[in-house]
């Protein structure tokens, strides 16, 4: 389509002045959430800390045994031996059963934690999202073909998928992410499905076939956009189960083996000595809680500001 | 586009022996079942009839949005029911419909602006962005929307604007025929009154045809030219607006207009009180479809489906005793005096 | 002839994000025992939350009864306490509601239902009740034996027949019938009417019956309050409204309606929309959409001027005074 070159230009203005009312009005309404918005700086704050791991922490210092340091308290000073040279090092959160610093590992194992919640998440829900999206809006053969399919998924017990998942395709990092979004892909293709399905049969659908369009701007023009708010939720709430499930993995031997530190697994190495050293599962317990409540939240308050209907 | 050859005499639509049935565990489901009417260039059919009579089917059935069993739809000489997929692309543009539900019928996360500019977008009718929001305000302009109302969402508006959104909506591509399917039903008596004169405005001003469907018998008097009536997915009767009011010859017809409550004190007139209710369309028995309430019915009314015959120009029914009661030989006994 | 109901001054609020909602605003009303009265009005103009205020049935703290007195046989139904107005709900006074999809119970059989109904007010054994239920259910001209039946095996009509025989099984002294027939086609909302028609001089019942249909206040009325905004704008009986309306919605009322027996080719529709509730304007809330407005009408609330036989809410008719 050909137009002058003044009205392109204004077209090109005022398209962006559009784009940038409606995203401006998308992060008015979303900076409206005092929570939300904290949340999102404490996950940024978290994937920062994450990326500096390496500033704050040597590797091989956090992950080297240090058995008089063993369960030292948080805050307190002992002497350490690293790469032959003795000095005084400050656990301020305390020291595991091998004497190593956890504050160091949770730094270094957020990184880990963080890609696996993110990662996980995101690729389960674009597969999963697209079948239960096909199988919602076309029905018949493909609904049944897809059902059946995320009906075997859920048949097999998820812990041995993750393995079967592993071990078919070797232990690496990649495949780790592979097997646990594999693992919860099923649960998105059933709330996309049963989503699609619930808003597919409204009027403005059949509406929107009047005015001539085609399957695929009606799926992603009118019924995806109508759907967000329990694929988002579903989604935050996932990230924590993904980080933990991680942990349930690397226990078995799977994914991320120890020494490699990473908040599942130091969970799970700490929960023998919970009466002894109580500090040693709490703050990795921590930090897994803090950043699934802040996905949480994020995640309500996305949902909120992409509703118009609560605009205000 | 313009009026092909020998254009203005012949119906705008034309529909022949329109079947349309719905696969459920109990059997084929007859929503339609063999209807065939035309609507004349300009005009407006009305057509009516109760929840379950197939009316919103039919309609929906013409426009190809539930792809019809069998029968013919031939939209200004054009064979709709065998269009392939692109000239479908091409009619639609022209064959629009307004929906029921002014809530329903209008997506909750779209701005008035982004609903109504959808078919010009679709459809690649606008040159610019500024020709996108010039279009768009004079459809605002022509269903009588505020200027103001471009950015805001349909949930912040009453039944009445939201309406006039899917009217909008529906002109946006400049089409010559629209199915109204009930779209005053959901909206109080002042604001259906406001929709109904919109709509007479605006097929005097685009000369646009409608099919108007309703259950409301004031409503489509008031708006029809010709008006059928549907019972269990068949048309018993087809006549002009006001010879229909004054004389109904199907014993459905006469029931369903004696039914009707009239706002006026001692205007209670004589009521046909049908008994019983619609009975079902999975697999319905041969014969007469009304005939298990109909106060005159024989035994031969249950053999075969009476065939709609033109009794009088333009005034068609479909009864077997037509000629009785034509003849006046016959009357349906009336509840009270 | 005695008073059954009398409302005085009513006014009902509801509070959501910060505003009010003034749904009931000061309403008067009162019914004559035996008589059917029709609240006619549009979406929003308090009808429902009015009958639901008989019954004080609004739920708090979302809404509130802020003042008024509703006198049911000279007794202050706001002032009761909790035992005393479930004796009154369905044993004195019960309601029927517009959907009958949802006013019925899916795991229990009508007759189940009707029992509980009988069983809760009268003392009776089940049997007693079963037995009442069927004969209730034939009152409404339901064969007796389909009292095993769930609500699903029922048609729309068939449903709101079991409705009105739950709301008449113990006889009530007032019915609340809120749309009873709105969602029924209508050769069947023809039978229903004709039922309650029927039902009505067996029972003798005083009735409220809301409705936004005037043909039905025509056949079924005896007086008719015309609401707009909260407020009862003209009441009066049937004959004299109708034959004679006078409040100027009241007309643009009648002039909305398609009629049966003339032919227009323009309707006159009241122009404008309902007034936002949270923001109902200043003196005649009418006012913004009456073509017959003046200047006093947007400064100061009518008083109800009395005219020959019927009540009028309009500076139109009686004395023009700042």
């Amino acid at each position: 389509m050909s137009s002058s070159p003044g009205s392109g230009e204004s077209r090109f203005r005022r398209s962006l002045k559009r784009y940038r009312r409606n995203l401006a009005q998308f992060g008015r309404r979303f900076a409206r959430n005092k929570l939300a918005l904290a949340s999102v700086g404490v996950i940024v704050a978290l994937s920062a800390i994450a990326l500096m791991a390496d500033i704050l922490y040597d590797y091989e210092f956090i992950t080297t045994v240090q058995l008089s340091n063993s369960f030292k308290s948080p805050g307190t000073t002992a002497a350490v031996t690293f790469r032959g040279e003795t000095f005084d090092h400050r656990y301020l959160l305390g020291a595991d059963n091998y004497g190593r610093d956890i504050l160091g590992r949770m730094i270094h194992g957020g990184r880990i934690s963080l890609i696996i919640g993110f990662v996980t998440v995101a690729m389960s829900l674009l597969v999963g999202g697209v079948m239960g999206a096909l199988a919602g809006y076309k029905g018949g053969f493909i609904d049944t073909i897809v059902m059946r399919i995320t009906d075997i998924m859920l048949s097999i017990p998820t812990i041995l998928l993750s393995i079967a998942i592993v071990a078919a395709l070797g232990n690496s990092f990649f495949n780790l992410l592979v097997a646990i979004a594999t693992s919860m892909m099923p649960r998105y293709a059933r709330i996309v499905r049963a989503s699609v399905i619930s808003v597919k049969d409204q009027e403005f659908i059949e509406a929107a076939r009047c005015i001539g369009a085609g399957d695929f701007r009606i799926v992603t023009r009118h019924v995806l956009i109508n759907i967000l708010a329990p694929v988002i939720v579903q989604s935050t709430l996932n990230v924590g189960s993904a980080i933990l499930w991680a942990a349930s993995l690397s226990f078995l031997g799977l994914g991320i083996l120890p020494p490699t530190p990473e908040w599942g697994n130091m969970l799970s190495e700490a929960r023998e000595f919970i009466k002894y050293a109580p500090h040693t599962l709490l703050f990795p317990g921590l930090a897994i809680m803090i950043t699934v409540l802040a996905y949480n939240l994020i995640g309500d308050g996305l949902r909120d500001s992409l509703d118009p209907k609560l605009k205000r | 586009m313009t009026a092909t050859s020998n254009g203005n005499d012949r119906p705008l639509l034309e529909v022949r022996d329109l079947r349309k049935y719905f696969h459920t565990p109990q059997g084929a489901l007859h929503a339609v079942d063999g209807v065939s009417f035309h609507i004349r260039r300009g005009k407006t059919l009305g057509m009516v009839g109760e929840s379950g009579c197939g009316k919103s089917t039919a309609g929906r059935a013409i426009l190809r949005l539930h792809e019809p069993t069998s029968g013919t739809v031939f939209f200004d000489g054009v064979d709709v029911t065998a269009a392939s997929r692109t000239r479908m692309h091409g009619l639609r543009s022209e064959m629009q419909m307004i929906f029921q539900d002014p809530y329903a019928s209008l997506n909750p996360r779209k701005t008035v602006a982004g609903i109504i500019g959808e078919p010009l977008l679709i459809y690649g009718r606008v040159k610019d962005t500024d020709d996108y929001e010039a279009q768009v305000r004079e459809l605002m302009k022509t269903v009588g929307l505020a200027d103001r109302l471009y950015d805001a969402y349909p949930h912040e508006l009453d039944g009445g604007r939201r309406q006039r959104i899917g009217v909008a909506r529906a002109l946006a591509l400049n089409p010559r025929f629209i199915v109204c399917d009930e779209p005053v039903s959901a909206l109080d008596v002042s604001i259906q009154a406001q929709i109904l004169n919109l709509l007479g405005d605006l097929q005097d001003r685009f000369g646009l045809t409608y099919l108007f469907i309703t259950h409301d018998l004031s409503v489509v008097k008031h708006i029809s030219d010709d008006i059928c009536v549907m019972y269990l997915g068949q048309l018993v009767e087809k006549a002009p607006a006001k010879t229909l009011f004054q004389e109904q010859v199907h014993p459905y017809t006469k029931a369903l207009l004696s039914a009707i409550p009239i706002p006026r004190v001692g205007a209670r007139k004589k009521r046909i009180v049908l008994q019983g209710e619609i009975s079902s369309p999975v697999n319905p028995r041969p014969g007469c479809r009304f005939a298990p309430r109909c106060p005159l019915a024989r035994d031969f009314c249950r053999i075969t489906d009476p065939p709609l015959t033109e009794y009088a120009p333009g005034r068609l029914a479909a009864c077997h005793r037509m000629d009785e009661i034509l003849q006046g030989k016959i009357h349906i006994q009336e509840a009270r005096g | 002839m005695d008073t059954i109901l009398e409302i005085r001054d009513l006014s009902v609020h509801y509070y959501a994000d910060r505003e009010t909602v003034q749904a009931v605003n000061g309403l008067n009303l009162s019914l004559t025992r035996g008589a059917t009265l029709g609240l006619v009005g549009e979406t929003g103009a308090g009808k429902t939350t009015t009958a639901l205020s008989i019954l004080k049935m609004i739920q708090e703290p979302q809404g509130r009864i802020v003042s008024g007195r509703i006198l049911f046989e000279g007794r202050d139904v706001l002032t009761m306490d909790r035992a005393e107005i479930v004796e009154l709900r369905g044993k004195e006074v019960s309601m029927i509601f517009q959907d009958p999809m949802t006013s019925l119970n899916p795991l229990l059989t009508v007759g189940e239902q009707i029992a509980e109904t009988v069983r809760k007010h009268d003392r009776v054994s089940k049997a007693e009740a079963a037995s009442r239920a069927r004969a209730m259910l034939e009152t409404v001209g339901i064969p007796g034996g389909r009292a095993e039946d769930y609500p699903h095996q029922f048609s729309g009509g068939m449903k709101q027949r079991v409705v009105i025989a739950i709301a008449l099984a113990c006889s009530p002294k007032l019915l609340l019938a809120d749309e009873p027939t709105t969602a029924l086609d209508v050769t069947i909302q023809a039978q229903v009417l004709e039922m309650m028609r029927s039902l009505k001089e067996k029972f003798v019942t005083s009735t409220i019956l809301i409705t936004h249909d005037l043909g039905i206040v025509a056949e079924m009325c005896d007086q008719v309050a015309t609401m707009y905004a909260g407020e009862v704008v003209e009441y009066g009986t049937v004959k004299d409204v109708f034959d004679t309306p006078k409040h100027p919605y009241t007309l643009g009322l009648f002039e909305s309606l398609p009629s049966l027996d003339e032919d227009r080719d323009r309707l006159r529709p009241i122009t404008g929309l309902m007034p936002d509730p949270t923001r109902l304007p200043p003196g005649c809330p009418f006012h913004p959409r009456c073509p017959r407005a003046m200047e006093i009408c947007s400064r100061l609330s009518p008083e109800p001027v009395r005219l020959n036989g019927h009540l009028v809410k309009c500076h139109l008719y009686g004395k023009k005074e700042g």
